[in-house]
């Protein structure tokens, strides 16, 4: 009789170790949103203009060369599939979001990879003019702060951006309450352009003969300093992207689904 | 149709004390009754547009300090909103054109712009910049104005637009928005560029104007924002009946009775259908 309990205990145990998915077994749900910024100052990071070797008579650079693809879908498509759908659990809230002159929260990605993937794809699908200012970063937090606010889990937010933000309804500050009230911690993949690429590529072309510049903060802190302020202050970190591509996306991406993933299992 | 004029007697002096009696207003060339008239201060809403750039900053050898120098005057030219007016502060470079979310009076949110929200790098998307600025207040009734921070000097749309300084214009016309630039002390390698003419005709056309800050130093900063300021207090409010709603655009003149008073307003409006 107590082999024949043992046996069923097993069976039994078996049966639901097998019958239902990972998630639900053993993991805590996480509940994030991807927000990317579409805007075409991290699309010149990314996919940064290679200049040609061309100069001028005075043996200054011009603005001869290529840029490859950059269009949102060309840059974002492959790392949000490979770095975070197949980290995405059935019992986890993922949502996707652009930032740029409008802000965009998509559904929860939910259903088969195909169906994910055709998410990925519409989300991504932006019209030209919503890329050329403003990029109301903070706004667009704000959003996925309130799009996290009834998720189960704990909340997260993972932005994609180089930090220029611009034409914000609400203030960095603001924003930064409001994450920490609502207890979602941001974490940022700061794609920041590098000055030791000089020489092979360059972020901006510029019609008055300045090609080499790349844009800065003239007064306030530099993007750096911010990112790094709102992801510390919210319980997230900062990754610093300087790769110039997005070769590197989509391992960060999943480096960090996964680190929020095993937070919440390490503080259930 | 609302016409706000400036008056200035040939040494540039305001002229605020006129009566509706010195003005006349001519629709096509042929005089029209004016059937308003105020010299009371009118409500005014207004976007700011900071021109971030390369021309202006970095490579122009704008020092930080200067950067601060324009961001204090900046902010003492929007302590003079009175209450009622409200405005927004925004910028443009080679990247994006970005109009300030808020219109308010709020100074702390001016500064927060300035902080948080400035980028410098590029080109000068300068009519689109225009054209964008206009749109964001396009709602608001009463005075409408947008001034410019600008060298002035249009390198170029970002990609998609297509609009050009004629377009702009029309629709400065069909709004009724004035445009003022103000040039700032921008070194161009030797020599301070003077602004474009035709940048100076457009604004004129508005009914606007541009002031150009002689030096980098903190007192001409404040002297050309107080006269923009002040400007902007004492201008007249005269209204008229257009002589048919046809939807064109017509040719709108104010003078005054006294020929040695010079009005600035808007030279064209759309009638209407």
């Amino acid at each position: 009789m107590r082999v024949s309990r043992i046996v069923l205990a097993c069976a039994s145990l078996c049966w639901w170790l097998t019958d239902r998915p990972l998630a639900h077994r053993q993991t805590s749900p996480v509940s994030v949103v991807v927000l990317v910024d579409v805007s075409v100052s991290v699309a010149n990071t990314l996919a940064p203009f290679v200049w040609d070797g061309t100069k001028d008579s005075a043996g200054r650079p011009q603005g001869s060369g290529t840029r490859p693809p950059s269009r949102p879908a060309d840059l974002f498509t492959r790392p949000l599939t490979e770095g975070v759908l197949p980290r995405v659990r059935p019992s986890d809230y993922v949502r996707l979001g652009t930032v740029g002159k409008n802000v965009r929260i998509g559904v929860p990605l939910s259903g088969g990879r195909p169906a994910m993937v055709s998410a990925v794809r519409y989300t991504l699908n932006i019209p030209d003019e919503d890329r050329y200012g403003p990029s109301p970063l903070w706004d667009a937090v704000d959003a996925a702060v309130d799009a996290l606010s009834n998720a189960a889990g704990s909340r997260s937010i993972i932005l994609v951006t180089d930090g220029l933000s611009s034409g914000n309804r609400l203030s960095l500050s603001q924003v930064t309450q409001s994450a920490i009230q609502s207890r979602t911690s941001i974490h940022i993949v700061h794609e920041e352009f590098s000055e030791t690429s000089f020489g092979k590529a360059f972020s901006l072309t510029d019609r008055t003969s300045n090609p080499w510049l790349f844009l800065t903060a003239p007064i306030g802190r530099q993007p750096g300093a911010v990112l790094g302020a709102l992801a510390l202050a919210t319980g997230g970190t900062r990754i610093v992207d300087d790769s110039g591509g997005t070769k590197n996306l989509s391992s960060l991406l999943g480096s960090l689904l996964d680190a929020i993933q095993r937070s919440a299992e390490a503080s259930r | 149709m609302p016409v706000y004029a400036t008056v200035q007697d040939l040494s540039g002096r305001l002229v605020i004390d006129l009566t509706k009696d010195s003005f006349k207003i001519f629709e096509d060339g042929t005089p029209v009754e004016i059937t308003q008239f105020s010299h009371e201060r009118q409500p005014l809403s207004m976007a700011v547009m900071l021109d971030m750039s390369g021309s202006i900053t970095g490579l122009a050898g704008h020092s930080r300090e200067a950067m601060d120098r324009l961001r204090r005057a900046v902010l003492a030219f929007l302590r003079s909103l009175e209450a009622g007016d409200r405005a927004s502060l925004g910028s443009f470079n080679g990247m994006e054109i970005a109009v300030g979310a808020n219109l308010t009076n709020d100074l702390r949110e001016f500064d927060r712009v300035m902080q948080e929200e400035l980028w410098a790098g590029g080109g000068t998307p300068l009519w689109q910049a225009i054209s964008v600025a206009a749109k964001s207040i396009s709602r608001e009734s009463g005075r409408r104005v947008a001034v410019f921070l600008t060298d002035g000097v249009d390198t170029g749309a970002l990609p998609g637009w297509r609009g050009d300084k004629n377009t702009v214009a029309q629709e400065m016309a069909e709004a009724g928005t004035m445009v003022y630039f103000v040039r700032p002390p921008v070194k161009n390698v030797s020599a301070t560029r003077p602004l474009p003419q035709n940048t100076r005709e457009f604004s004129q056309e508005t009914g606007g104007g541009y002031l150009e800050i002689p030096t980098d130093t903190d007192s001409d900063y404040q002297a050309i924002f107080g006269r923009l300021a002040e400007e902007l207090r004492h201008q007249y409010l005269l209204g008229f009946s257009p002589r048919a709603r046809d939807g064109k655009l017509h040719n709108i003149e104010a003078r005054t009775t006294d020929r040695q008073l010079i009005v600035r307003a808007r030279q064209s409006f759309r009638a209407g259908g």
